[in-house]
C-alpha cells in the first residue's frame, strides 16, 4: 500500500477544503476525518470518541459504510457500526490496512482533527506509517479563532463552547507546537509546511508542487479533479446517525467559490484579539505566527 | 579541479599572533603580492585589545603588524559604550559594569579589499572598521599607512562598522553594520538599513546607493553585499519577514534602480532572518544565510535554526541548495545537496564565508556546538567547532574540514581567500568564551591548555 499522507494542523485550518482538493487527485482517496491516531487498538479509539452529533465517529463510519458497501444510507452506516464493534480488538494498524485494501490501494489522505491533539498520536501515525508524508498547514491565528468560535456558536459541538475559559488562541498554539515537535523527528521532506491562505489564493500554482512533493502525476487532469472537492462521496451531509465527518460548513457547499478564495487575506497580528478585547496575542502566538510568515 | 583535503591545510597563523584577545581572523585581502589580514576583538576589554591588520610576506612566511588602532582615553560617553562590548555575541547582551580607561580607536577590521578609485593613483587597500566612536572605512595606498577616507560612522557615530566591501563598475559599495550607543548595542543591524558607495573614496565623499531600507520598513539592516553576473547584490536581514535580496546594474547617479529577487527568506520567512556570506561560482551568485550568534536571534525570538544555501541565477531564478524544502510562488524548493538546513548539522547556524579556489566553491560554517556542550553539556568535553565544505559543482558537497580542524575552540570559519599561493583559511575562536561557559557549569578542565584568538591557515 502506498504511504499515506497526513494533513496536520489546528482545527479550522481550511483541511476540509484542502484535503478535499487533494483527496479528489485520482491516485488519492480522500478519508473524511477517521480518528483513528490516538490509540493502538479500534476499541481504543471507538470508546474515547464523544458521541455529540457524532463529530469523532461519523468519519470512520461513513467511510467504511462507502467502503464496504458503495452507499452511506443510514443502514450502511449501521452495518458499519456493527463491522467496529465485532472489531475492537485489531490493531489501528490492521484497521488502516483494511481501509488501504478496500480502496483500492490509493494513496490514503487523512485530516483527522485528533491527530494534532497530543504529539503521541502524531508519532503514532509515524510508528505505523514511518515513510508517510505529513503536511502541515497554517492558517492565521486571528481568522482561525474567529472560525472556531463562529463553528462553535453554530453546532455548538462538545462542552468546549459553554466552558469559560475556552480560547481558540491557546487551542491553535498547542496544536502547532505538538506538530513542531513531531516535526523534528522527521527525515528532510517528509515533512512539509503551507499556509493555507497562500495556497487557497492561488490553487494553481500550489497543486502541482504538492502533487510532485508526493510523487503524484501532477497533469492537467489530475489538478482538474483536484479542483473539485465536491465530486468526494464524502462532500455531503451524511445520514442522520452520521451527518458530519467533516466541517460543517464545508459538507453544505463543498464546490470551490474561486472568487471567494481570491479573497481570503491575512489579518493582521497587532491589535486586540478580536474574542478577548484590550488583549494582544500571546508572545509565543507571535513567535510561531512570524515563523509560519504572519504578520 | 579538485576539492582540497584537510592534510593539505597548513597553520601559518596561530593564537591571533601573539594577541589572545583577537578572537576573529575578520578579513583578507591579496595586495602588493602579500596576505594581508585583519582582525578583531569584538569582546574587547582593554587598550590591547585593538582592531590590527598584519601582512603576511609569502616568500619568507613572515608576519608584519601594519596597522594598529591607535589608543584612546575614553570619556563619559565612550566608557558607556565600551561597557557593551565585554558579553560577545549578537543582541540582547549583558552589560559589562567596569571598563578599561582607553582602547583603541577602531576594535576590529570587519572587511577589506582592493580598489582603485577616482584619484587614486595605483590599487588602494581599503578596510572598514569597527568602533564604538563610529565605524569608518581605511585606505592605504603602501600597504603600511592608513588613513580614513570616512568621517566616523559617515557622520553618525552610533553606526558601529562598515562591511562588505565590494567592487563594481569602477565604484566601491560598502554596508553600514552595527549600532553602539551609551544605551545599547547590536552587533548588526546599523540605524539605517542602506547601502554606501563612492567612485572616489580618497575624497571622503560617500552618497546612498539605495533609498533606506530599499524602501521597506521590515528591512533592518544591510548584512551582505556582493557581485554576480553584471550586478551588485544586497541582503538584507529583517526579524519580522525574514530576509529580501536586491540587486542592481548600478547605472546612473545613485541612488540606482534596484530590483527586488528574493523575499520572505526566501519564503522560509524569518527562519532565514538574514543573509550572510556572498559567492560567484559558475555564472551564479551563491547566497548562505542564517540567525547571528548560535541561531537565535534573543532580541526578537527567532529561531534556533540554522543556515541555508541558495543560489540566483542571472535570470533571477533561484535554487535551494541546501536547507528546509518548501512550497513557495517561485515553485517546489527541494534541495538539491539533499540535505537540510545546516548541511544536517543544527549547529551550523551562518554560513560566514565563502570562497572560489581553483574552481571549487568553499563555504565555512559558524557552528555553536561547543557552546552548547558548555553550557548545557554538565561538564562534558567539547565537541564541534567549524566546518569547511567545498563543491564543484554547486550541488554536490563534501566535508573538508569538521570540528574546527582539531580545535574546538574555533568555532567559525570566518573569512576565505583565494590567491596566489593558495587558499587562506580566517577563524573565529571562543577560547575564553567556553571557558567561562564551561567552568560556571561543571567542566572546562579540557580547555586549561588551549591557547585563545584566532588561527590562519593555508592549503
Amino acid at each position: 500500500m502506498p504511504d499515506p499522507l497526513f494533513i496536520i494542523a489546528p482545527p479550522r485550518s481550511f483541511t476540509s477544503v484542502i484535503g478535499g482538493m487533494i483527496g479528489q487527485h485520482p491516485q488519492v482517496y480522500g478519508m473524511p476525518e477517521v480518528n483513528l491516531s490516538h490509540g493502538d487498538t479500534l476499541g481504543e479509539i471507538w470508546n474515547s470518541l464523544t458521541a455529540a452529533l457524532n463529530f469523532g465517529t461519523a468519519g470512520l463510519l461513513r467511510l467504511l459504510a462507502e467502503l464496504h458497501e458503495g452507499e452511506q444510507s443510514e443502514e450502511a452506516v449501521i452495518r458499519a457500526r456493527h463491522w467496529i464493534q465485532r472489531r475492537l480488538h485489531w490493531s489501528t494498524a490492521k484497521v488502516f490496512a483494511h481501509i488501504s485494501e478496500a480502496a483500492g490501494g490509493k494513496m490514503l489522505v487523512d485530516k483527522s482533527p485528533r491527530n494534532t491533539m497530543k504529539v503521541e498520536n502524531l508519532q503514532r501515525l509515524h510508528r505505523m506509517f514511518p515513510a508517510a508524508s505529513f503536511l502541515h498547514l497554517v492558517r492565521h491565528p486571528r481568522s482561525t479563532g474567529k472560525s472556531t468560535l463562529e463553528l462553535l456558536k453554530a453546532y455548538g459541538a462538545g462542552g468546549a463552547s459553554r466552558r469559560a475559559e475556552f480560547d481558540p488562541e491557546q487551542v491553535w498554539l498547542r496544536s502547532q507546537s505538538h506538530i513542531l515537535e513531531f516535526s523534528r523527528e522527521l527525515a528532510v521532506g517528509q515533512y512539509m509546511r503551507i499556509k493555507g491562505e497562500m495556497m487557497l489564493a492561488d490553487p494553481m500554482l500550489y497543486l502541482p508542487q504538492i502533487c510532485d512533493w508526493l510523487g503524484l502525476s501532477s497533469d492537467a487532469a489530475s489538478i482538474e479533479a483536484m479542483l473539485h472537492p465536491e465530486t468526494s462521496p464524502f462532500a455531503c451531509i451524511g445520514p442522520p446517525s452520521a451527518p458530519f465527518g467533516n466541517d460543517p460548513n464545508f459538507l453544505n457547499a463543498p464546490a470551490l467559490d474561486m472568487a471567494r478564495l481570491a479573497r481570503i487575506t491575512e489579518p493582521s497580528l497587532e491589535g486586540d484579539v478580536d474574542w478577548r478585547p484590550g488583549e494582544q496575542f500571546s508572545k509565543p502566538v507571535m513567535r510561531l505566527s512570524r515563523q509560519f510568515g504572519y504578520g | 579541479m579538485s576539492i582540497l583535503d584537510a592534510a593539505q591545510f597548513q597553520p601559518v597563523a596561530t593564537g591571533g599572533l601573539g594577541h589572545p584577545g583577537s578572537t576573529l581572523a575578520h578579513s583578507m585581502a591579496w595586495f602588493r603580492d602579500a596576505l594581508y589580514l585583519g582582525t578583531s576583538s569584538p569582546s574587547t576589554r582593554g587598550p590591547e585589545d585593538l582592531g590590527r591588520i598584519h601582512r603576511l610576506d609569502p616568500a619568507t612566511g613572515e608576519w608584519a603588524e601594519v596597522f594598529a588602532a591607535p589608543v584612546l582615553p575614553l570619556d563619559d560617553i565612550a566608557q558607556a559604550r565600551a561597557a557593551w562590548l565585554g558579553s560577545g555575541g549578537g543582541g540582547g547582551m549583558r552589560r559589562q559594569h567596569a571598563t578599561a580607561g582607553a582602547m583603541g580607536e577602531h576594535f576590529g577590521i570587519r572587511s577589506m579589499t582592493v580598489f582603485q578609485g577616482a584619484s587614486d593613483a595605483a590599487p588602494c587597500l581599503y578596510a572598514g572598521t569597527m568602533s564604538i566612536w563610529g565605524g569608518q572605512v581605511l585606505r592605504s595606498e603602501d600597504g603600511t599607512t592608513f588613513a580614513p577616507v570616512m568621517a566616523p560612522g559617515n557622520g553618525d557615530d552610533t553606526v558601529m562598522s562598515f562591511r562588505g566591501l565590494t567592487v563594481f563598475g569602477g565604484r566601491l559599495f560598502a554596508s553600514p553594520a552595527g549600532t553602539i550607543t551609551e544605551e545599547r548595542i547590536d552587533r548588526n543591524l546599523a540605524p539605517q538599513a542602506v547601502v554606501l558607495v563612492s567612485d572616489d573614496p580618497a575624497s571622503g565623499i560617500w552618497t546612498e546607493a539605495c533609498i533606506p531600507g530599499f524602501g521597506d520598513p521590515v528591512n533592518r539592516g544591510v548584512f551582505s553585499l556582493g557581485s554576480a553576473h553584471g550586478h551588485v547584490y544586497a541582503g538584507t536581514g529583517s526579524p519580522a519577514r525574514g530576509f529580501q535580496l536586491w540587486r542592481t546594474r548600478a547605472e546612473g547617479d545613485a541612488p540606482y534602480a534596484w530590483e527586488r529577487v528574493l523575499t520572505d527568506g526566501a519564503f522560509r520567512f524569518n527562519h532565514n532572518l538574514s543573509t550572510a556570506a556572498m559567492a560567484e561560482f559558475g555564472g551564479d551568485l551563491y547566497i548562505g544565510s542564517g540567525i547571528p550568534g548560535f541561531g537565535y536571534d534573543v532580541d526578537n525570538d527567532v529561531g534556533p535554526c540554522a543556515c541555508e544555501l541558495i543560489r540566483v541565477r542571472q535570470g533571477g531564478s533561484w535554487d535551494l541548495i541546501f536547507g528546509e524544502p518548501r512550497f513557495t510562488p517561485d515553485g517546489l524548493k527541494i534541495p538539491l545537496a539533499a540535505m537540510g538546513p545546516g548541511l544536517g548539522d543544527p549547529y551550523n547556524s551562518v554560513i560566514w564565508s565563502m570562497g572560489v579556489h581553483d574552481g571549487v566553491l568553499y563555504i565555512g560554517t559558524h557552528n555553536w556546538e561547543p557552546n552548547d556542550i558548555a553550557m548545557n553539556g554538565g561538564g562534558a568535553p567539547l565537541r564541534g567547532g567549524y566546518q569547511l565544505w567545498g563543491s564543484t559543482d554547486g550541488e554536490a558537497w563534501v566535508p573538508v574540514l569538521i570540528d574546527g580542524n582539531g580545535s574546538v575552540t574555533s568555532t567559525g570559519v570566518r573569512t576565505l581567500l583565494s590567491t596566489p599561493v593558495g587558499f587562506f583559511l580566517g577563524t573565529s575562536n571562543h577560547t575564553k568564551l567556553l571557558q567561562t561557559q564551561a567552568r560556571l557549569r561543571g567542566g572546562g578542565e579540557d580547555l586549561a591548555e588551549v591557547s585563545a584568538g584566532f588561527d590562519v591557515w593555508l592549503a
